[in-house]
């Protein structure tokens, strides 16, 4: 049944695959070739770091283990975080789960079944950092053997294991508490206990002073070094693998295969304990997940008090044709879970700018160059965010018009004034997030007032700009078929208004960049970096507004 | 139920086809629905009933031939032909996070209504399913017959000349159905005039006083029930001659 169930889905995975279109397989395309990089830089990265540690007389085992210890506890954290972001999809919400709830089968195995699809899922850290440190390690040690592939490949399966099975038993703790939030508590306290871990993370395995720890001059105070380290990664379950792998990779074989019928033997007690878990409460906890009211009232009951009317529609936009962008607005403000990936753009926009203020700081930038560079990617990754921001929310906005649309689509209105009140909208939201981003980011290099002033100016373009592209090529191809944004985004219009975007970000980054190095040279903003932004986005915006507004009349409207 | 005899013909198709590519999901139409008549569009899945509504609606453009609304061309002037159109979709979803006032409100806006007059009629069609007390709930929280109420009464609030209703009875408890149906017969009492599309061939037979039969896009034939069961040579009911007609009974 187990394996039946997992060739089933990896059917199903394939033929999704197979039947991508370009544009989503360009997207897979470009994360494999991201993956396969990162995979291979990780790669090179340790192979050298090891090799020169591996050098040192006294103090390399020491340091070697303290990198493997603090690489191995990064991708342990990681990989149950994600895991434990993505379990209430794989454990509650997915929609396969209601036809296998249905069938005869123990829900602890389907529970099996569903660890098994999120473990892989949550894997993505141990294939693009433990692997590549791993077979770095033994490269470096110069153990290369089919041996020792055989035991990395066993330690990498029991590590994965290891990481799906704490995060399993931390959402069996998590899930009676959070199945009652609604979702941007849920996305806020994940995000909470995220960071806190992260700080939590960094204070225990990040030493306040290197000396204190890896002043190693002998064997004495390489052992003292190695039992700092032991208390240092005493309680991340991640320590017993490295312990396995040193000792392995020292050439203690015996020694190396005991741990690891050890951690095995673990492991298997651990999955005893969530079968039990499972076979008591995950029907239930799925059936509470599942379970919500809607209102199916058919009548008022007779002499029941009738409640009245609330406040009447529009209450703020009330002229000209305002509703349509005081509906979209309290649509985005009643929903809790798109507030809330909205709010996590916005925070990683904050901590961008906050970084920034921490690079701006650095004495590196007294180079005019260097400064001229960190002022234009601190802009440039402003407006990237600023388009990531457009692509989920602005981009979809035409496919998701109440599904289907059919209510605005059969009225008597002209849809190009849809799109008019659209663009108002989402312009204005851009602008809100943008210039208060522009303006930290000013104060945080210290520019002089006519350097700000340009920067916000410019800023103020390019959130117009690239509003009138997204939503223009979202409202001249809209999906209305598809209700994810994330695959609105990935269809051919949607990676093509990333191009545009994109191209047209890169030439706004070139004037600022050029307008900045003007600013230290001559004192002044020049005349044609202000001009040139300008025109460019005049006409980007122009040219997409009014071929927009012409073509929304014309053709189906419905999908 | 009896023709109403000729009146001015409110929506006509006059030789429409719709091609989705090589797809021809509605061939060469011809039909017409006169004032106070309602018109039931019946045909098996895949007849192109929906499409032939959405055309009517405006969401569609043909690919030939035009679709007139009050003798306005659908193509041609879209926004002047549906000020005098009320649409019931099959799928009544809209905007989950509007409560059912609140979007109500909002189709009144659309149309232009006076907000004084829109409310009272917002409060006079809750009245007639009872349902007052649900208007100031989520949309998105309604079961399918809550929400399929809202859109009918979305339909009906600007007194259209027209009503498109595509799968009226789907999700409705018997009790709403009979006042779907009474408002609907009111309505064409009116003069309005309805093209329903349904597969409900008991309610079509109860309120339609013609019907058209389409299979495979193409109008196979048009008439009253009475009509229909004289070509089939059953003499029964609606849903025998529909069978024998479509030649789902062998």
């Amino acid at each position: 049944m187990f394996f039946t169930l997992l060739r089933n889905r990896s059917n199903d995975t394939l033929a999704a695959l197979r039947g991508a279109g370009w544009a989503q397989g360009a997207v897979i395309g470009a994360f494999g070739v991201i993956g396969i990089g990162t995979f291979c830089g990780a790669f090179v990265f340790f192979l050298n770091a090891f090799h020169r540690l591996l050098g040192l007389e006294f103090a390399g085992l020491v340091l070697t283990r303290y990198v493997l210890e603090a690489s191995f506890a990064f991708v342990f954290f990681l990989g149950v975080a994600s895991f434990l972001a993505s379990s209430s999809y794989f454990f509650y919400r997915d929609e396969e789960l209601t036809l296998l709830m249905a069938l005869p089968i123990p829900p602890e195995r389907i529970f099996g079944y569903r660890l098994f699809a999120a473990a892989a899922a949550s894997s993505w850290p141990v294939a693009l950092l433990a692997v590549p440190a791993l077979g770095a390690y033994f490269a470096a040690q110069g153990a290369v053997t089919p041996e020792h592939f055989l035991f990395i490949l066993v330690v990498v399966a029991l590590f994965t294991l290891a990481i799906a099975f704490c995060g399993a038993l931390l959402s069996f703790l998590f899930a009676p508490i959070t199945r009652r939030l609604p979702a941007f508590l849920r996305w806020a306290l994940e995000t909470a206990t995220f960071l806190g871990a992260m700080v939590l993370l960094a204070r225990m395995v990040i030493p306040r002073t290197v000396f204190a720890l890896f002043a190693v001059y002998g064997p004495a105070e390489a052992a003292a070094a190695d039992a700092r380290l032991t208390a240092m990664f005493r309680w991340f379950p991640s320590s017993p693998f490295v312990r396995v792998i040193m000792d392995a990779g020292a050439g203690s074989g015996p020694m190396a295969a005991w741990m690891i019928a050890a951690t095995a033997l673990a492991l298997v007690m651990l999955a005893a304990v969530l079968a039990l878990l499972a076979r008591a409460s995950y029907l239930r906890l799925w059936q509470s997940y599942g379970a919500r009211a809607f209102i199916a009232r058919a009548h008022d009951k007779e002499g029941f008090p009738v409640a009245r009317p609330r406040s009447s529609f529009p209450r703020f936009f009330r002229l000209g044709h305002g509703f349509l962008l005081e509906k979209d607005l309290l649509m985005l403000v009643r929903d809790g879970g798109e507030m809330a990936r909205a709010a996590f753009l916005g925070g990683l926009m904050a901590l961008g700018v906050v970084g920034m203020r921490a690079i701006a700081g650095t004495e590196a930038l007294s180079s005019p160059q260097l400064f001229v560079s960190a002022v234009t990617f601190a802009f440039s990754a402003v407006t990237y965010l600023a388009l990531t921001f457009c692509m989920r929310f602005a981009y979809p906005a035409f496919s998701l018009e109440g599904r289907g649309a059919w209510a605005v689509l059969s009225s008597p209105v002209h849809q190009h004034e849809v799109y008019s009140w659209k663009f108002y909208f989402w312009a204005l939201v851009m602008l809100v997030l943008t210039l208060p981003a522009t303006l930290l980011v000013s104060m945080a290099f210290g520019l002089p007032y006519a350097l700000a002033s340009f920067l916000l100016f410019i800023m103020a373009c390019v959130a117009v700009s690239i509003v009138a592209v997204t939503l223009g090529q979202g409202a001249l191809f809209p999906h209305r078929r598809l209700s994810n944004p994330d695959l609105i985004a990935t269809t051919p219009s949607g990676l093509a208004a990333t191009g545009v975007s994109l191209a047209y970000l890169f030439i706004i980054a070139r004037y600022v960049s050029s307008a900045v190095a003007g600013y230290l040279r001559d004192g002044g903003v020049p005349e044609r970096d202000i001009f040139g932004a300008l025109v460019v986005s005049v006409a980007l915006t122009g040219g997409y507004y009014f071929f927009v507004s012409r073509r929304m009349d014309e053709g189906d409207l419905a999908a | 139920m009896v023709s109403t005899g000729k009146k001015e013909a409110v929506l006509e198709f006059r030789g429409v086809t719709k091609r989705f590519g090589d797809t021809v999901a509605v061939n060469a139409l011809r039909l017409s629905v006169h004032e106070g008549e309602i018109y039931g569009l019946i045909g098996p899945n895949g007849a192109g009933k929906t499409t032939t509504v959405k055309m009517a609606a405006g969401l569609y453009r043909p690919t030939t031939g035009t679709v007139r609304v009050a003798g306005i061309d659908m193509s041609g002037e879209p926004t002047k032909a549906k000020a005098h159109l009320g649409y019931v979709p099959d799928d009544p979803s809209a905007y989950d996070r509007l409560s059912g006032r609140e979007f109500l409100q909002f189709i009144g806006e659309i149309r232009g209504m006076d907000r004084d007059a829109r409310d009272a009629r917002i409060e006079a069609l809750l009245d007639e399913y009872h349902i007052r007390g649900l208007a100031d709930g989520a949309f998105g929280a309604y079961s399918r017959g809550s929400k399929q109420k809202i859109s009918f009464i979305a339909a009906l609030l600007h007194q259209p000349a027209v009503l498109l209703v595509d799968e009226p009875m789907v999700g409705l408890d018997p009790e709403s159905a009979r006042i779907t149906m009474r408002l609907l017969t009111e309505y064409a009492h009116g003069g309005g005039a309805v093209l329903l599309s349904t597969h409900s061939l008991g309610v079509a037979e109860e309120i339609c006083h013609r019907f058209g039969l389409l299979k495979e896009g193409k109008l196979m034939m048009e008439g009253t029930a009475a009509d229909l069961a004289a070509r089939a040579g059953t003499g029964g009911s609606l849903e025998k001659s529909y069978l024998t007609l479509t030649g789902a009974a062998s």
